[in-house]
């Protein structure tokens, strides 16, 4: 698993542009779904007064 | 217009094979908009919330959340603009490759009508504008609608009121926007044409510089040059002060604009419509609502500029091409080599003249036909013929059995070499000139080719032998020895047809006597058709066609044209005089 982990980054900075191109588009799909999670974590959890941050920072006052 | 978009489109279909990559750059360009929205409200929980309730709490939670979006918003962006300029790359490269592919199976009449330097600006700069606008305008319009329309909702959440006042000068932007535009337009088109022009200039005197000079006419070259750069700097300047006159209208009406809605937005705080907080991200957002439109502009302008360079292009890309491998046509797959000339007339288009009139004549493997004639009677007319670079306006020409026209044009040329009277070589070693054309280029057959050609002792003097450089910031070779190594290539191309253009015009008679007793060991199952009007070359021949007012007017072998004391008779008695027998 580590080795595969290593392989990936180094593929990363890869001469071959194609190559590189899918190894970047395969991590902002991994990144994407990282913030997927953040967003529902904090759309869990409660800042002030039972508001998540999203309805805080759109809350009139 | 909808002729544009339809022309957009085709372009936008290039981006096909790339969907997955544009895609996801374009989620990047989403999530990089909606972070960008997120500071002014963060600024306005401070102000309205945090500062007044002292929430030591929520101030931190709002600064780690800060640094979040800043995180994911630095990737995000990085990740879009990587692969934005991927897909550009590729895309250039496929424009490019796609354009020049082209070029090469267009006429050569096409090559006549148009100059190399506005080919050479449709190649480049025409290509980068397309590749530009293809590549970049579906980025930019998403953006520009998704932080429209985010800044918008947001917007409208704080204060209904001033947002809906804001919207009210969006109308008078685009109309001054398509004012400005088409004016733009204009000035690009005579620009490009302008611009052609002068890269024309540039490569037919580079082309030319021997004569230039020998003619003393380097100061009035410069002299046409100036004037030529004096109009395109008219040009520039008029897109300059047209550009300052627009940015200076754009600028004052956002001022105006953005000056009023801040004095409303005032009027709402006092009189206690909405918060301190509020206010300060409302005016943060439409300060920002200037900027899509301003993108829309930029976008727009690149755009026009852009449509005149899609024509251009098109020009080439939608003209018809020379039928490679149609397949309505014969392949010429093994032929034994017979030309036949049945009553072959030829005149260009639009002229009442004909270059070659009624011309017949036969040329079998193993034999020398040489067509000879006085300087433009259109002996190398017949070549062209040959290799179909134009057609007999009258009459038919046969190789074997088959019509020249029925032909598959690939196999056509596959089965001729040609030595023409302008050497061309190309930058790059002796090697890969003379195996320029061949599939399978074997080395013994290639220094057998040079031995033939008598270059071979000539090549291996050079400091790297068979990889010396030559051609452009190569070595430098006289005219002679670009004519042996143009007969080399012939020679290694080993098809059935071989075709020579006064092909030893440079070379003294002694070396052109010693290459043509190679040649004809070479040529046992060959047919050679030999153009030239030296009478050393000639002597050479099995028959001679002479070419005397547009027609073959005697042929026959060279005693018997010489005994019959007819045209041929006369040419040599002038060579004779020239001193050139």
């Amino acid at each position: 698993m580590r080795s595969k982990i290593k392989e990936f980054f180094e593929s990363l900075f890869t001469q071959d542009m194609g190559r590189q191109a899918r190894q970047v588009e395969v991590l902002t799909i991994i990144v994407f779904i990282i913030l997927l999670f953040v967003i529902g974590f904090l759309w869990q959890y409660k800042v002030v007064d039972q508001l998540n941050i999203f309805e805080l920072l759109l809350s009139k006052r | 217009m909808r002729e544009r978009l339809k022309l957009l489109f085709n372009y936008l279909q290039l981006l096909l094979p790339y969907w997955d990559k544009s895609l996801i750059s374009l989620l990047c360009v989403g999530l990089t908009v909606l972070f960008g929205m997120a500071t002014p409200l963060i600024t306005k929980v401070l102000i309205d919330y945090v500062y007044p309730n002292k929430d030591l709490r929520v101030l931190t939670l709002l600064i780690l959340f800060g640094l979040l979006i800043f995180l994911f918003d630095t990737y995000f962006s990085g990740v879009a603009g990587y692969l934005d300029t991927f897909i550009h790359q590729t895309l250039s490269i496929d424009l490019r490759k796609r354009f020049f592919t082209k070029l090469l199976r267009l006429p050569l009449d096409y090559f006549h009508e148009k100059r190399v330097g506005d080919i050479m600006v449709r190649v480049t700069d025409d290509i980068d504008a397309i590749v530009d606008l293809t590549a970049e305008i579906v980025p930019v319009i998403i953006k520009t609608i998704l932080r429209l329309i985010s800044l918008l909702i947001i917007c409208l959440l704080i204060d209904r009121n001033l947002t809906l006042l804001a919207l009210l000068g969006i109308p008078l932007y685009f109309v001054q926007t398509r004012f400005f535009a088409k004016r733009f337009e204009e000035i690009q088109e005579r620009s490009q044409k302008q611009e052609s022009e002068i890269y024309s200039f540039y490569q037919e005197k580079m082309s030319n510089i021997k004569t230039i000079k020998s003619f003393n006419q380097d100061i009035h070259e410069a002299g046409r040059l100036i004037d030529k750069l004096n109009k395109m700097f008219a040009l520039a300047r008029e897109n300059l002060f047209l550009g300052l006159f627009n940015s200076f209208l754009d600028s004052t009406l956002i001022t105006l604009w953005v000056s009023f809605i801040g004095w409303y937005a005032g009027y709402r705080v006092i009189t206690g419509h909405i918060s301190i907080g509020e206010i300060m991200a409302i005016l943060v957002y439409l300060g920002q609502v200037h900027q899509p439109f301003l993108d829309f502009g930029v976008i727009y302008k690149s755009a026009v500029r852009s449509f005149v360079s899609i024509n251009r292009v098109n020009e080439i890309l939608l003209a018809e091409p020379e039928a490679y491998q149609d397949v309505r046509t014969f392949v010429l797959y093994e032929i034994e080599g017979n030309i036949r000339f049945d009553k072959v007339s030829f005149r260009y288009p639009d002229t009442e003249e004909y270059v070659l009139k009624n011309i017949s004549f036969d040329s079998k493997p193993g034999e020398i036909t040489a067509i000879c004639g006085a300087s433009g009677a259109g002996k190398s007319t017949i070549l062209d013929l040959i290799l179909r670079f134009i057609k007999p306006s009258e009459g038919a020409i046969y190789i074997d059995k088959y019509n020249l026209q029925e032909v598959s044009l690939m196999t056509l040329r596959a089965n001729i070499s040609i030595v023409s009277q302008d050497v061309v070589i190309f930058s790059g070693t002796v090697r890969e000139n003379l195996q320029y054309g061949c599939i399978h280029p074997e080395e013994e057959k290639m220094s057998s080719a040079a031995k033939d050609a008598e270059i071979h002792d000539f090549i291996l003097t050079l400091a790297e032998g068979y990889d010396t450089k030559i051609g452009e910031g190569g070595v430098g070779l006289s005219g002679g020895q670009l004519q042996r190594l143009s007969l080399a290539r012939a020679f290694l191309r080993d098809v059935k047809i071989l075709v020579l253009d006064e092909a030893t015009s440079a070379l003294d008679s002694i070396s052109e006597a010693k290459i043509y007793e190679n040649l004809k060991r070479r040529i046992k199952e060959k047919t050679v058709i030999l153009i030239s009007h030296r009478i050393s070359t000639l002597r050479q021949a099995d028959k001679i066609c002479v070419i005397s007012e547009n027609r073959i007017s005697e042929s026959g072998t060279f005693d018997e044209l010489l005994s019959r004391q007819g045209d041929f008779y006369e040419f040599y008695r002038a060579s004779e005089e020239k001193n050139e027998v």
